[in-house]
C-alpha cells in the first residue's frame, strides 16, 4: 500500500557526483519549469529532447541501471496499462493500420499510447530525479528558502517548513510500521486476501493500529521537540549550510536558458 | 492557540502550536500515503484515488481549523513539485488541469467536514457517514465543475462522476468504520 510512497519520497542516494553537489534550489527551479512547460505543449520533440536532458542528468547523477529498474518497476504496469488503453479506444477518427476480427489498429491510438506513456515516464523521472539527488532535508531546506517571499502575507513558514520536513522523514518509518502491523495481523490469522467485502473489512485491523501508532509516535516527537526547546517562531538553522555557488548560478540559468530554447523552437 | 475543537483530537490535544505540529504532520504523512494508492480509469481523466479517502479521515479526526490546514500544506506540497498527489503527479499545473477542480474541493470538503466533526459528528456511525457523504459531494461538484470545461457536456458525468461511485461508498464506508473504533481506543488509551 504505502510501498510506492517509500520508493518515490524516500529514496535519496548519497553518492558523490555533480548533480548531488548541487544546491536542490538549483535542481529544483529548472524542474519546475519544464514540468511546466510538459503541460503547456504537445510537442513530442520536446518531450523527447527534456527526456534525453534528464537521462543525461540521471547519468551525472551516478545512477547505475540498477536503481532505475527499481523505480520503474511500480509504474511499469501504470504506463502498460495507459499505453494499452490508448491503444484499445483512442484515435477512432485516424485510418486503421490493420483490422483483426471486430478489433482494428488506428493510427491515432498507436502515437497517443507513445505519447502518453512518454508524458508517464517523463513526469515520473523528473520527480525521481529530484528525490534522489536532494536528500529530503535539502528539499525542505530549499522549498522554505524558495517560499521566503510568502512571509509578507503572514504565511506560517516555519511552522510549514517543520511540517514538510517531518512528513518526508517519517514516510519509511510508517512503512515500517505498515509491515510489522501487517505481519503481526496475519500472526493473529487476520488474512488480507479473499472476496471484496472481506478484504475491506480486514482492512479496518490494519488501519486502527496504523492510525493509533502513528499518533503516538506524533506525541513522543512533540515531547521531543519540546524537551529540545525547539521554537518553531526563531529564524531556522539548518543542519546542512551549502550555500548558493558559482557553479549553482550558472548551473541553473544554463538549464534554464536551455529548457526555455527548447521550448521556443521545438515546443 | 486555537482552542475549543472536540473533534478526536481534542481527546490527544497538547497544549502549543509546536507540540501540535508532529501531529498534523502524521496525517499530511497518512494523507500522501493515502494518495499513493491510486487506479486509473481506461475511460477517464479522473482517476480513482485514496485521496478522498485520506481526505475525509484526516478532516474528520482533526476537525475544521487543523483538518483544512493539514489539507492546505498537502496541496501546497503538491503545488511545489513534491511528488504527493496521486499516482506521484505535482506540480502547480495540476491546479489548472482538468483534475484540480477536485483538488480546490479538497479544501472546502476538508472544512465542511472539519466543521461537521467539530460538532461530535464524529462519535456515531451513522452521522460520520452523512458528514462524509456530504464531504464526497462537494468534492464532486467542484471537481465536475472544473471539468466541464475540458470534457464535453454529454461526457460529463461517465468521466467525472459515475465511475467513482462505488470506489466512493467504499471509501466512506471504511472511513466511517474506522472513525468511531479510533475514537474508543484514543479514549481508552488517556
Amino acid at each position: 500500500m504505502f510501498q510506492q510512497a517509500t520508493v518515490m519520497i524516500g529514496q535519496y542516494r548519497p553518492l558523490v557526483s555533480f548533480m548531488h553537489s548541487l544546491d536542490a534550489r538549483a535542481k529544483v527551479l529548472p524542474i519546475l519549469l519544464v514540468l511546466i512547460l510538459l503541460l503547456l505543449t504537445n510537442s513530442w520533440l520536446f518531450s523527447i529532447s527534456m527526456l534525453i536532458l534528464i537521462a543525461c542528468s540521471l547519468y551525472f547523477a551516478g545512477v547505475d541501471k540498477k536503481i532505475c529498474q527499481e523505480n520503474l518497476k511500480p509504474i511499469l504496469y501504470f504506463i502498460l496499462f495507459t499505453a494499452g488503453y490508448h491503444l484499445l479506444f483512442s484515435g477512432k477518427e485516424t485510418e486503421p493500420l490493420f483490422r483483426l476480427f471486430s478489433f482494428s489498429l488506428y493510427k491515432g491510438a498507436i502515437i497517443s499510447a507513445g505519447y502518453y506513456s512518454l508524458r508517464l515516464v517523463l513526469f515520473l523521472s523528473t520527480a525521481f530525479l529530484i528525490t534522489l539527488t536532494c536528500s529530503p532535508s535539502q528539499l525542505s531546506e530549499a522549498i522554505t528558502k524558495l517560499l521566503r517571499p510568502l512571509k509578507i502575507v503572514k504565511f506560517p513558514l516555519s511552522d510549514f517548513s517543520l511540517l514538510l520536513f517531518i512528513s518526508l522523514r517519517f514516510i519509511p518509518i510508517l512503512y515500517d510500521e505498515y509491515q510489522t502491523v501487517k505481519n503481526a495481523q496475519q500472526m493473529r490469522g487476520v488474512k488480507y486476501t479473499g472476496s471484496f467485502i472481506k478484504k475491506i473489512l480486514n482492512l479496518k485491523s490494519l488501519l486502527i493500529p496504523l492510525l493509533l501508532s502513528a499518533i503516538r509516535r506524533a506525541d513522543e516527537l512533540a515531547d521531543a521537540l519540546q524537551a529540545r526547546g525547539y521554537d518553531s517562531n526563531k529564524e531556522r538553522t539548518f543542519f546542512t549550510t551549502d550555500s548558493f555557488s558559482y557553479r549553482d548560478t550558472s548551473f541553473l540559468i544554463l538549464s534554464l536558458v536551455t529548457i526555455s530554447l527548447l521550448f521556443y523552437w521545438v515546443g | 492557540m486555537i482552542t475549543n475543537t472536540t473533534a478526536l483530537y481534542s481527546k490527544i490535544q497538547p497544549n502549543t502550536l509546536l507540540a501540535e505540529l508532529p501531529l498534523l504532520a502524521t496525517f499530511n504523512m497518512l494523507l500522501i500515503a493515502c494518495s499513493y494508492i491510486s487506479i486509473t480509469l481506461p475511460f477517464s481523466p479522473v482517476p480513482i484515488t485514496g485521496q478522498t479517502f485520506g481526505i475525509l479521515l484526516v478532516a474528520m479526526a482533526l476537525g475544521r481549523v487543523r483538518g483544512m490546514a493539514v489539507v492546505m500544506a498537502y496541496l501546497l506540497e503538491g503545488a511545489m513539485g513534491l511528488p504527493v498527489f496521486a499516482g506521484g503527479s505535482a506540480g502547480i499545473v495540476k491546479f489548472v488541469g482538468p483534475t484540480g477542480g477536485y483538488l480546490v474541493g479538497f479544501a472546502v470538503s476538508a472544512y465542511m467536514v472539519g466543521y461537521l466533526a467539530d460538532k461530535r459528528w464524529d462519535k456515531s456511525f451513522a452521522k460520520t457517514t452523512i458528514a462524509m457523504v456530504l464531504g464526497t459531494a462537494l468534492i464532486f461538484v467542484t471537481g465536475l465543475a472544473q471539468l466541464s470545461f475540458f470534457v464535453p457536456a454529454e461526457t460529463l458525468f461517465t468521466m467525472g462522476f459515475t465511475p467513482f461511485v462505488p470506489g466512493a461508498i467504499v471509501k466512506i464506508a471504511v472511513a466511517s468504520v474506522i472513525l468511531p473504533s479510533v475514537w474508543k481506543l484514543v479514549k481508552d488509551m488517556k
